[in-house]
């Protein structure tokens, strides 16, 4: 049978006693299909809230790209409460990042020749996390809560220099903005969050997945997940001898875009 | 309540269908009954598959409407949500996208609300759909999108929604701004929130577009940022499209209508097979 959800059409409906075999089929084979399909729980990411970035980027508004540095260590990039439609469900997470080298937004004698552009792809390794925890009775803060599933991956990235002479492409204009800011009192980045249909193509996609078990796991009680990244591998450089890129501080993570699903036990054991 | 058996309710089912009462199914599931499970497999089939996004707004003290809530403008196609890709199942025929948002302007008196705010929302290679928004307080709206094609097999597609100001004919101030935009004496107020505002501002240039003026001939550019950090030069405004460092033009701000988001939500949808 198609997989997929079945409408009993006016053949089958028997104008007095329906419940023949194959509309009984279909009824049991439309509960599974209503059960076991994806359920997309919590989109994402909810944006990143700094008190210190006040003076640079959107100022005095949230971020809506979350980001982490390559030198950062360990950073929350999205979190949510999650209540599941079933117990022991498998979670995944489609994380859409763009994967920044970041390169100055204007044009100084001390970065490599333009022509040497072509040549900074840099590579590095980043290691995103999914962690689903789990408050339970007696826990008296997060550190105590159970931990109900986790997942992680190492993924070995390309980044775009964000150099945008033309200003082309406005996700890396905007980026190398975000990428200024830093140092400098009144860098205001206004596209911060937007991009352009042409940015589609610095998307990279990634999935992690979890199965909630373990540590006690209630299914009747919410999770909490956790989104992490940190750069945990040496920047791969192929350009010009000089020291900018080859920095982890100048590689950066940017959370374009989550999105949690549940798969519920049926469909996982297929 | 009239009841109909077209999935658009839930259908109870009650003790008659099972029988003498004592719970022994003495009797056949009638037509009725049938209808009624098949009916509810459709309505649940729905309104299943919803989620939401709920996004961080500000930290200020404000609590009307309009405060907090960072303003999105743009002259050209740019995104007002994050990228989501999401799980499309076989008998798919459509999403909804459900929205609680302000559209407003600040014209050339600052007070009025007249132009429209635009939503392109699509899945690449399903469907898109275009609708025009302009109310000035805040309401709430529905997009859906039918998609071309029923899907046949499960799919993981990305979800688009771009947004486009509309732009006031009129400049907000007819004075030469070239100078100052260009190279950084603006003052000190460069983003919505720049001096603890609640509401959007009406003088910075996030929700405003510079239109540049060379030789006769107008051209409007977008607003990314401002750049205070150069070694070299102060470009100061940073435009898309960008000028021609070598053109002599004369520059006006324009304002333009802008978006506040402060949710979404996103529902796929079948064919109730009516």
């Amino acid at each position: 049978m198609a997989y997929k959800f079945q409408i009993i059409d006016a053949s089958r409906r028997r104008p007095q006693i329906s419940n023949t075999g194959d509309t009984a089929v279909i009824q049991a084979f439309n509960t599974f299909i209503l059960t076991s399909r994806p359920k997309v729980l919590a989109l994402g990411p909810a944006g990143l809230f700094d008190s210190t970035l006040e003076e640079y980027s959107a100022k005095g508004w949230p971020l809506r790209w979350p980001y982490v540095n390559g030198d950062d260590g360990e950073v929350t990039l999205d979190d949510w409460s999650l209540q599941t439609h079933f117990p022991g469900s498998r979670i995944t997470l489609d994380l859409s990042v763009f994967a920044a080298h970041q390169t100055a937004s204007f044009w100084d004698p001390a970065q490599p020749a333009l022509s040497k552009l072509e040549e900074m792809a840099t590579k590095m390794d980043w290691t995103l996390g999914l962690e689903a925890l789990q408050l339970q009775d007696g826990d008296a803060s997060w550190a105590a809560a159970s931990d109900v599933g986790s997942d992680s991956q190492v993924v070995k990235m390309l980044h775009w220099p964000t150099y945008n002479g033309r200003g082309t492409y406005r996700l890396l204009q905007t980026a190398s903005y975000i990428a200024d800011t830093g140092a400098y009192e009144y860098n205001h980045v206004f596209k911060e969050g937007m991009t352009g249909i042409e940015d589609a193509a610095f998307v990279s996609d990634h999935r992690l997945s979890l199965t909630l078990s373990g540590g006690g796991y209630d299914g009747d009680l919410p999770i909490r997940v956790k989104v992490t990244a940190s750069g945990t591998g040496t920047p791969s450089y192929r350009g010009p001898a000089q020291t900018m890129p080859q920095n982890k501080a100048n590689l950066r993570l940017y959370v374009l875009g989550t999105v949690y699903v549940e798969h519920p036990q049926a469909l996982a054991a297929q | 309540m009239a009841l109909n058996f077209d999935g658009s309710s839930f259908v109870a089912v009650d003790d008659d269908a099972f029988g003498n009462g004592e719970g022994t199914l003495t009797q056949p599931l009638d037509a009725a009954v049938e209808a009624a499970i098949h009916s509810n497999h459709i309505h649940i089939a729905q309104g299943l598959n919803i989620a939401t996004w709920t996004p961080y707004t500000d930290g200020g003290t404000g609590t009307a409407p309009g405060d907090n809530v960072r303003p999105y403008a743009s002259m050209d196609w740019m995104t007002i949500a994050p990228i989501w890709r999401i799980p499309f199942m076989p008998g798919d025929v459509g999403i909804d996208i459900d929205m609680g948002y302000r559209v407003r302007d600040f014209g050339d008196t600052l007070t009025t609300n007249t132009l429209s705010y635009w939503i392109r929302a699509m899945v690449p290679g399903l469907g898109g759909e275009v609708v025009e928004l302009s109310s000035t307080d805040w309401n709430t709206t529905r997009i859906t999108v039918n998609f071309n094609i029923e899907v046949v097999r499960p799919l993981w597609l990305p979800v688009r929604i771009f947004g486009r100001s509309e732009i006031y004919p009129t400049a907000n101030d007819s004075a030469d701004v070239a100078t100052a935009y260009i190279r950084d004496t603006m003052g000190s107020t460069y983003y919505s929130a720049g001096n603890n505002s609640n509401e959007p501002n009406t003088t910075t240039p996030d929700v405003q577009v510079t239109k540049a003026i060379s030789n006769g001939i107008e051209q409007f550019h977008d607003h990314v940022a401002y750049d205070d950090s150069s070694v070299i030069s102060n470009p100061g405004m940073v435009l898309n499209p960008s000028i021609d460092p070598g053109a002599t033009y004369t520059a006006v701000p324009h304002f333009m209508s802008f978006i506040q988001i402060h949710g979404m939500g996103l529902r796929t949808f079948q064919d109730p097979g009516a």
